[in-house]
């Protein structure tokens, strides 16, 4: 890339930085002072009935667990940070008050204020830096655009929201049929999208503006280096921050705070959350539960076994085989979730026929609490065999012949042989695959979500569908999270146990 | 075109190991120069520190007056030919060697127009549309050789680009790159452990170990007189032969003897190139068996053992006239005796 | 010899109950998909249908709006695999390859967020997605899988195991450090990039649990997640809830018959997920 082009480029994306922050101010200018207060992403948040709104007035009640219920006419209230409206929703029918919705002002109004102006400035500096080309003002004219960039697509997704929010409520606190249909179309989707879509490009644009002026100046080679490796990283550094590092920290702030979704004072309150779960005979019974579902992972491991030693000698067709024995971890978990349903049915399922052609009696195996999770241990370990199989057909294969042939010239017999060298030389691959078919075992959910829900008599109730209906059923995230603190410490100890034999050991597989 | 010059160039690695250690070099505008030494002396790591791969822990390079120590690779106007070729598997030959001129947005018509010149250059027009898989050693080395050459670089710089050829290919390429370096006049550095290869190609000769360059000059310049024992052990073919003594003034008294004016009475090793040794009667000289005769056609190798149990070899014209087993009398030619200080090997005379 | 023999056909048969019973649920899946609302209510139960009602098949698939589950689907198949293989490429490349100010305490945090099981974070990633607003939206949906340790370490171990030469090559013919890396690094690691991509799609595809969570309105519902509901819905009709399992099931397995290898090479890797 030439001087010019780069000077070409560094302009076109002041250019856009300008026109957006244009857009912006003309977004935001014609708003009245009421109308700017209403959000439209907001709106449809407080819709979903997550997020309390901002002083919500005594007097309103929360109804059922899914919704809040409210007088039909819309409230105007004042609440702390400006103009709040409350008015109630209709479910598409027309027919029920499903919820209210509540718009607050927030902070992004005033952050695009600040916007603004600061986008307005970086573009104009980029815009001087190019007209007076230096060598030193290129990397700084990129740098400039890149901030205003950002910046003005910041202010300009902020505005464009705002003034769709405003010209969908207006008159503000006027009418509550618009408010339903506003409420129902979900405008935050396509703005979140275009919001995202927007962000992304931002980053893009910054991150090439960084790279684009590290690979030109004349800096040492470790400085260039080292910038343009964080530009590699950055993407996934930020995704992990904001969905796996920050959700840890998160989730144990929420497990020793109350978590209600309509109070906006969020107190803490130690380790009552979890001194609720030691008392609550429906957790003990979870883990038990997957405890005991657990097991089908050592069990089928001996098939497994049995099967790669079968299999272990020249056999024709045998990578059919290995590709067809992938075909239950592929498949959909709900279709095989309901193939099995099927086969074990009570009634016409295959399996009950078997049994009675056999003279034996039906077993109703997904309805009796005795044989339910038998059942789904059944499934899993249908699902998990053709790959433990394959592990250990690659753990023998990879046993020197000349093993085996010296113990044959001892005289050891086939059992003497399994025992004392098959075995010993296969407890890496066998380690590895029992600590991470457990901890795989208590990922399970599809199963249970679909066959049983947890169900006859919480029979095959598991920690993660608890912490599912515990969250999203009866809404108290914050008794899910202390429950998910629990079963993280239980797959980290696992975690760290397979680790440290994979380190003591060289691991196969 | 343009001169490469190194100053005080220095690159320590992590964890202590010093790769180049202070190392001046020039390499005129249009010369070709080689850089030999033992593996691991540093010579790769020089290359790269030219063509910016490498950060140099201090010092400077410098082409063609330009301070290019900071800039990065792209921006040095250089080629290299890398020893296992390096060319991107993914692309065809055409494709390889017009990449250089694909990332820096040169015309499509121009680009096709100067990949076909520089195939046709290196007679591989035909290859075209393979790739790199399916073409043969030296094939490969020539595709190489056609993208370092297609965009016309100030300097080229080969790090032991004929070392995975097999012996005749090699010494037909050899040649073909002299020629062409007198073909394009351009500057060429070339990275070889082969001191034949350098003596034969280059001309300047840079002998590098423990990353220090030892001496430079023209090859013939640095046969003769070696400034080091080291340079004189390792340029050569046999290689040179050394003997321990002392001199004394005016000559070096050992196992072999030899007129040695260098004033000063000291510890000393006597170096002799193998055409050096004159073989007769054991009449005034060293005494010394013949261990194995070795007929080269145009010359015999005739390797002695003397008395006091130093191996040497001799190069003798035609047909060797002793054999396995007799007693010869050795002797160093008038004038041709090297003496070295016996502690560092610095060169006495 | 006959022992050998004797191992031999034992060997065959096991090869044999093996793949049966592999494949028998889905064999019989297809054969209840093509059965009469009614036919499968008989003891003992009809292996193969009387005649093949492949009507079944519009019909299940229209009853919901598969269509639009379809396309849920793949958008988040198609998002998920994007952002895998670009972040993991390019993290994966970074770390083998670059040497940077904080690499090592940067790559042990990397480590680490492989230790943490995701399923333990659906609290605080739901009420984080939800503070973003993005809760029932398309971005919500594929927000938390687009970027996979696993397949960054993946990257990164197939990077260090290809030579650095041919990078060295581009830099000196005048690539850009991006164009090193998408005109030669990255044609060079593509068997990897295909792993990292059958993973993430396998992976997208039998997802249900995110899904459920964050995309409750109707309209953005996956596959899985309808199949589901479908499966609550016409929990009588048998051969429809098989013909729509047959069809959740067609896309996934199409791709990993097609990919075989990179799986093969994923498994080996040590990605069973
Ligand atoms: N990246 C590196 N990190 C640490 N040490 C290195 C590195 N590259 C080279 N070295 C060391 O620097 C020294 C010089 O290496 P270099 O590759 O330049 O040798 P060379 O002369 O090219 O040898 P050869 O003839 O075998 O190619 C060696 O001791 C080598 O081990
Ligand atoms: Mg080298």
């Amino acid at each position: 890339m030439t001087a010019a082009h780069r000077r070409v480029a560094v302009l076109l994306v002041a250019v856009w930085a300008a026109a957006s922050v244009g857009v912006a101010w003309r977004a935001l200018r014609g708003l009245d002072r009421s109308a700017r207060s209403h959000e439209a992403l907001a709106l449809a948040r407080t819709l979903r009935g997550t997020t309390p709104v901002p002083a919500w007035p005594a007097g309103l009640t929360s109804g059922d667990s899914m919704a809040v219920r409210t007088e039909e006419t819309p409230l105007v209230v004042r609440g702390r940070s400006g103009e709040l409206i409350t008015a109630p929703v209709k479910d598409a029918d027309d027919w029920d008050i499903v919820g209210a919705v509540g718009v607050a002002a927030r902070w992004r109004e005033r952050a695009a204020a600040v916007a603004l102006p600061l986008a307005a400035a970086f573009a104009l500096g980029a815009m001087l830096l190019v007209a007076v080309p230096t060598v030193a003002g290129s990397g700084a004219a990129a740098l400039a655009a890149g901030a205003a960039a950002i910046l003005g697509s910041a202010a300009l997704t902020t505005g464009v929201r705002l003034r769709a929010a405003a010209e969908a409520l207006a008159p503000a606190g006027g009418d509550a049929a618009s408010l339903d249909r506003l409420a129902l179309r979900e405008p935050s989707l396509a703005l979140a999208t275009l919001a995202l879509v927007l962000l992304a490009a931002c980053a893009a644009v910054a991150i090439g503006a960084v790279r684009w002026h590290a690979d030109t100046a004349g800096r040492p080679v470790r400085v260039r280096e080292t910038l343009g490796a964080w530009g590699f990283i950055a993407p996934s550094l930020v995704h992990l921050a904001v969905f796996t590092i920050a959700p840890v920290a998160f989730l144990l702030w929420i497990s020793v705070h109350d978590w209600d979704l309509l109070a906006s004072d969020r107190p803490f309150v130690g380790l009552a959350h979890f001194r609720e779960l030691g008392a609550d005979p429906l957790f003990w019974r979870a883990l038990r539960n997957g405890l005991v579902y657990a097991l089908y992972v050592p069990v089928t491991m001996v098939a497994a076994l049995a099967a790669a030693l079968l299999l272990d000698q020249p056999l024709r067709g045998i990578k059919v085989l290995r590709v067809v024995v992938f075909l239950p971890y592929v498949a959909s978990t709900v279709a095989v979730a309901l193939v099995w349903q099927w086969l074990l049915h009570r009634d016409f399922g295959l399996l009950n026929a078997a049994l009675a052609a056999m003279h034996l009696p039906r077993v109703d195996w997904l309805g009796n609490p005795a044989t339910a999770l038998p059942a789904l241990m059944l499934v899993s370990a249908w699902g998990q065999l053709g790959y433990m199989m394959v592990v250990y057909l690659a753990g023998l294969q990879a046993i020197p012949a000349s093993l085996l042939e010296a113990a044959r010239l001892d005289g050891a017999d086939a059992w003497q042989r399994f025992r004392l060298v098959l075995w010993p030389m296969l407890r890496p691959v066998s380690t590895y695959l029992l600590l991470t078919g457990i901890i795989w075992s208590f990922h399970g959910f599809t199963l249970v979500y679909v066959m049983t829900e947890g169900g006859p008599a919480h029979a095959t109730d598991v920690l993660v569908y608890r912490i599912y209906q515990t969250a999203w059923e009866f809404r108290r995230f914050d008794v899910a999270a202390a429950m998910s603190v629990v079963l993280c410490l239980l797959l980290l100890a696992l975690t760290a146990l397979q680790w440290r034999t994979v380190k003591g050991e060289p691991a196969d597989a | 075109m343009a001169a490469l010059s190194l100053s005080r160039l220095v690159k320590h690695f992590a964890g202590g190991v010093i790769g180049v250690d202070d190392v001046t070099l020039t390499v005129g505008d249009g010369a070709f120069t080689a850089l030999v030494g033992p593996s691991g002396c540093g010579k790769t790591t020089i290359l790269r520190c030219v063509a910016g791969l490498e950060e140099p822990t201090s010092g400077e390079v410098r082409i063609g007056g330009r301070d290019v120590t900071w800039l990065p690779p792209r921006d040095r106007d250089v080629a290299m030919v890398f020893q296992n070729y390096a060319l991107y598997p993914h692309l065809t030959v055409a494709e390889n060697i017009g990449f250089p001129l694909k990332v820096r947005k040169t015309a499509p018509v121009e680009a096709a127009r100067r990949v076909r010149q520089a195939a046709e250059l290196l007679e591989i027009g035909a290859l075209l549309d393979r790739k790199p898989a399916q073409l043969s050693g030296g094939q490969r080395q020539r595709a190489a050789l056609a993208r370092a050459l297609v965009r016309e670089p100030a300097l080229f710089l080969f790090d032991e680009p004929l070392s995975n050829l097999d012996a005749q290919v090699r010494a037909q390429t050899r040649a073909e790159l002299v020629a062409l370096h007198r073909r394009l006049g351009a500057t060429m550095l070339y990275v070889t452990h082969d001191q034949v290869e350098a003596m034969t190609m280059a001309q300047s000769v840079a002998v590098m170990a423990g990353g220090r360059v030892l001496q430079e000059g023209p090859p013939m310049a640095l046969y003769r007189e070696p400034a080091s024992l080291a340079v004189a052990r390792f340029i050569g073919s046999p290689s040179i032969n050394t003997v321990a003594g002392r001199t004394t003034g005016t000559r070096f008294e050992g196992a072999l003897a030899c007129d040695a004016r260098v004033g000063a009475c000291t510890a000393a090793v006597l170096a002799v190139r193998p055409e050096h040794l004159v073989l007769g009667p054991a009449i005034d000289a060293s005494r010394a068996s013949v261990v194995l005769v070795e007929p080269l056609g145009p010359e015999s190798l005739v390797r002695l053992r003397l008395r006091s149990g130093e191996d040497l070899v001799a190069r003798v014209p035609g047909e060797a006239s002793c054999r396995m087993g007799d007693e010869v009398g050795v002797r160093v030619a008038p004038g041709a005796g090297l003496c070295f200080r016996a502690g560092d090997g610095a060169r006495l005379a | 010899m006959p022992d050998r023999r004797a191992r031999q056909a034992l060997g065959y048969a096991a090869a044999f109950v093996l793949a049966l019973l592999m494949v028998a649920p889905f064999l019989w899946m297809l054969s209840t998909a093509l059965m009469d609302e009614f036919e499968v209510y008989q003891a003992p139960p009809p292996l193969l249908p009387a005649a093949p009602r492949f009507a079944n098949f519009p019909e299940a698939l229209t009853a919901l709006p598969f269509t639009l589950y379809f396309r849920n689907s793949l958008i988040l198949a198609a998002a998920t695999v994007a952002g895998q293989v670009i972040t993991a490429a390019m993290a994966g490349y970074a770390f083998a390859r670059h040497r940077f100010a904080g690499r090592t305490p940067l790559f042990a945090v990397y480590l680490g967020t492989l230790m943490i099981p995701g399923i333990a974070l659906l609290v605080p990633r739901f009420l984080i997605v939800d503070a973003m607003g993005l809760v029932d939206t398309v971005a919500g949906l594929v927000s938390v899988e687009l970027v996979a340790a696993w397949g960054i370490f993946l990257m990164r171990q197939y990077f260090l195991s290809l030579p650095r030469d041919m990078e060295d090559a581009a830099r000196l013919d005048g690539a850009s450090e991006w164009q090193v890396f998408t005109r030669v690094a990255l044609p060079l690691a593509r068997p990897a990039l295909a792993t990292v991509a059958l993973f993430a799609f396998i992976d997208a595809w039998k997802a249900l649990l995110w899904p459920l969570i964050v995309a409750r309105s109707p309209n953005l519902r996956v596959v899985e997640a309808g199949v589901a509901s479908f499966h609550g819905m016409y929990y009588a009709n048998w051969p429809w809830q098989m013909a729509a399992a047959v069809a959740a099931l067609v896309p996934v397995l199409v791709v990993f018959l097609v990919a075989q290898k990179a799986f093969l090479r994923g498994l080996a890797f040590g990605g069973f997920k």
